[in-house]
């Protein structure tokens, strides 16, 4: 095998491998932007297109994360500003997908936090979004920062806001307390 | 709903959108059929055609200049498509150049900043080059029926008068159909009109500018 085809097959091994390792992060993405099954697809090949694409200009040294949560959430965003009908955003949750219970609540309650927070995420601008789910998934500061190109004190002030109107939004129904 | 409850809560949402589905990210790379693709590759080669039009325009500008150095009016046609032909391969040379400053793997807002500034001047660039031709078809037919030989002795400022006044006239029948089109009252045509070039993407990117610039401020 010619040089450059190993070089080639090896580089393509490890940009899988690393894709495998950290598939998570393009399925919260690709949950948290889209609410179609078709649009979600279609995310998900965009982005790891565009993955695959960058990935000769990775510079091995960085956060392999760091540098995928770039490229997914540029992506997505340009996506749904360009493509994807602010309509199609708003699906409900579906119902017969059901999580094990393991916070010990009630079914309903928990039925109900899931379904404020779901609501919450869909309400939000693209860029809040991109930080609320970098938030939930207890990212650093500074790291989100790395991310989204902000100061790490911006990003301190913005999750401070947006936990505040998460308070107001995610207030469960009384008749379950 | 304390913290911990929200990260519980954020979990089993995760979970539950998790089970939607299961993708193959690495035969995704390869998969072709996809209706979006966000590359800007179609918008390079655009731009590169509008360079080729631009010295195509340029040549033929300077060809014809050239032989009415001594005809005022002729020598003007000719500067002007000259200067259009310029016009044109510059606004696409820089266009391309903020193509090339779009880099996915930037943080997102840079990404998105370079992104929303090239589709701003992406628009300008079009409108500039497109309304043009409202006027710039006077130059452009002297110039050709110069260079096939006709006669164009008799032409004077005066001839061109009325096409001036049809391009004034078709430069505001254009925006009173842009206005026009965009009533509440044409949701449809408002529609189209939207998802076109020239709808109202200006303001889009204005806005999408001014939400990047509003979250980068604490």
């Amino acid at each position: 095998m010619p040089a450059w085809k190993m070089q080639k097959s090896a580089c393509q091994e490890r940009f899988r491998a690393l894709v495998e390792q950290h598939q998570g992060i393009v399925f919260k993405i690709v949950n948290t932007y889209c609410f179609v099954a078709e649009d979600r697809r279609d995310l998900a090949q965009e982005i790891a297109v565009q993955l695959w694409r960058a990935f000769p200009k990775y510079d091995g040294q960085r956060s392999f994360s760091t540098w995928m949560y770039r490229i997914a959430l540029n992506v997505a965003i340009s996506q749904v500003r360009t493509t994807i009908h602010r309509g199609r955003y708003v699906v409900p949750l579906d119902e017969d997908l059901h999580d094990r219970p393991e916070d010990g609540l009630d079914a309903g309650v928990r039925e109900d936090r899931i379904r404020a927070l779901h609501a919450f995420i869909t309400a939000q601008n693209d860029l809040d979004r991109a930080l609320l789910l970098l938030y939930l998934d207890e990212h650093p500061h500074q790291e989100i920062a790395d991310i989204l190109g902000i100061s790490a004190s911006n990003v301190g002030t913005r999750i401070g806001r947006l936990k505040q109107r998460m308070r107001e939004a995610l207030r469960i129904p009384e008749h379950y307390s | 709903m304390d913290n911990h409850e929200l990260k519980a809560t954020w979990q089993a949402l995760e979970r539950r959108l998790q089970q939607r589905e299961t993708i193959d990210l690495w035969l995704l790379k390869d998969r072709h059929g996809s209706k979006v693709r966000t590359t800007l590759r179609p918008l390079l080669i655009g731009q590169v055609c509008q360079i080729l039009f631009g010295l195509v325009l340029l040549l033929l500008a300077v060809a014809y200049w050239k032989r009415h150095l001594d005809n005022g009016v002729l020598l003007s046609m000719g500067i002007i498509l000259h200067a259009y032909g310029i016009a044109c391969i510059v606004l696409a040379g820089m266009t391309i150049g903020r193509i090339g400053k779009v880099d996915p793997s930037q943080p997102v807002v840079v990404a998105q900043r370079a992104l929303a500034g090239l589709r701003r001047f992406y628009i300008i660039n079009g409108m500039i080059t497109g309304l043009s031709w409202w006027f710039i078809w006077m130059p452009a037919t002297t110039v050709i029926f110069g260079l096939l030989g006709s006669d164009q002795r008799w032409l004077s400022a005066g001839a061109y008068l009325p096409g001036t006044l049809i391009g004034v006239a078709g430069l505001l029948a254009t925006w009173w159909f842009h206005n026009w089109s965009r009533s509440p009252e044409r949701p449809r045509l408002a529609k189209a009109v939207e998802n076109s070039v020239i709808g109202n993407s200006l303001q889009k990117s204005q806005r999408m500018l001014d939400e990047l610039a509003a979250f980068e401020r604490e």
